[in-house]
């Protein structure tokens, strides 16, 4: 019975945390994706560091780019994203 | 290591020729000396009569010549950001990414990425073994933009370091909400980043760079003019824009002179004089002979050596 009530708990917890960090994770999602934007920004025509520098950041940067992929892939749902996230309709 | 001497100025004008006879003299008079040459389509070798093409060449006790090779720098450089990608990259494991990486070369600003990238590490390796280091660079274009790829580093650095910072925050916020446990191996801390690792190690090589290029004590750069209106022009262009980054020009060096039996200045050429009277000048006369004998190498420098000194 109190395994059952504390599990309730827990969930009742995490659900609020997951709520609650929605924003923080999607500003983060978006900062990652500015970052490998700027980065490999001589590739997509925007102001960018000296090649060599993106070059060398490029070993460790293969979450950013893995962000960046899926954010350019959903352009077109940008508007939803931040719609859900700010809980609005 | 007591000083870096640069020679700059318009092809031709004469900046290997000064550099290897100012070599000559530091090390037969003063101590051991390192001349290498970055220009892509350098003859320091030819003016030390070597025929050897690899690496640096021991020509007495006291000099050693080297020819720095700007392509195999660049082979080096993809090579091991391969390597690196390949290991951080799961599912890049089974790819040949070298063959990928090779075509990188021909990216734009790769080319003074290597020099900058030589004369960082040629002066980390020598710095300790000798007294004096020269550096015979390539025509203006291209030294200018190894100039200044520190400062535009260091902007760019600022930039993604700050950006990084949020990211990290982020993350570090994530991870104490809802616990490691939710996000596996995400990396929050800055002592951890391979990013953040990364862009301290080229802010500090750009620093070491830009602090040596900036420092009179230790590097002397030396502007070659010939008495033609281009060179000149070229040379004052240099010492405007190496300005605008707090590097100075030591010493004017006027080589060549009398080269043409008469030289006529025009007015034009008078005025553009006029724009160089405040810096310290020195002049070299055109020798019609050889000029590779070493005695004859020591003459030269010691017009204008001592102004350096």
């Amino acid at each position: 019975m109190f395994k059952k009530i504390k599990e309730f708990f827990l969930l009742f917890s995490k659900g609020f945390r997951d709520v609650s960090t929605r924003a923080i994770e999607a500003e983060l999602k978006e900062l990652e994706n500015v970052f490998a934007l700027i980065v490999t920004g001589a590739l997509t025509g925007m102001p960018a560091p000296p090649s060599y520098l993106g070059i060398k950041l490029l070993p460790y940067m293969e979450r950013e780019i893995k962000v960046m992929i899926c954010r350019s892939e959903a352009l077109d749902d940008i508007f939803a994203d931040w719609f859900d996230v700010l809980d609005f309709g | 290591m007591k000083k870096v001497f640069l020679f700059l100025g318009k092809g031709g004008v004469g900046k290997t020729t000064l550099a290897g006879s100012l070599a000559a003299y530091l090390s037969k008079y003063l101590g051991r000396v390192f001349v290498a040459s970055i220009d892509p389509a350098h003859n320091l070798f030819d003016f030390f009569g070597i025929t050897s093409k690899l690496g640096p060449v021991k020509i007495s006790n006291n000099l050693i010549v080297e020819e720095i090779d700007i392509n195999s720098h660049l082979k080096k450089f993809l090579k091991e950001t391969s390597l690196k990608v390949k290991k951080n990259y799961h599912y890049l494991q089974m790819i040949n990414l070298e063959n990928m990486f090779d075509v990188l070369k021909y990216s734009p600003g790769m080319e003074e990425y290597a020099m900058f990238s030589a004369l960082e590490e040629l002066i980390d390796i020598w710095k300790s073994k000798v007294d004096y280091i020269i550096i015979d660079t390539p025509p203006t274009g291209l030294m200018l933009k190894i100039f200044f790829l520190p400062k535009a580093t260091l902007l760019w650095i600022d930039k993604l370091k700050k950006l990084r910072k949020r990211i990290l925050e982020r993350r570090a916020q994530l991870v104490h909400i809802k616990g490691k446990e939710e996000f596996g191996d995400l990396v929050y801390e800055q002592e951890k980043d391979g990013v953040f690792k990364e862009l301290n190690i080229q802010e500090k090589k750009a620093k070491k760079l830009l602090n040596i290029f900036s420092n009179p004590q230790i590097c002397k750069k030396i502007l070659i003019v010939n008495y033609d209106e281009l060179s000149i022009m070229e040379g004052i262009k240099i010492i405007n824009e190496l300005a605008s980054i707090n590097v100075p020009i030591d010493l004017v060096v006027f080589n060549k002179k009398g080269m043409t039996d008469s030289i006529t200045y025009d007015k034009k050429v008078e005025n553009i004089l006029d724009k160089l009277k405040s810096f310290k000048k020195v002049e070299v006369p055109f020798y019609k002979d050889h000029i590779t004998p070493r005695n004859k190498m020591i003459e030269i420098a010691e017009m204008f050596a001592k102004e350096l000194l």
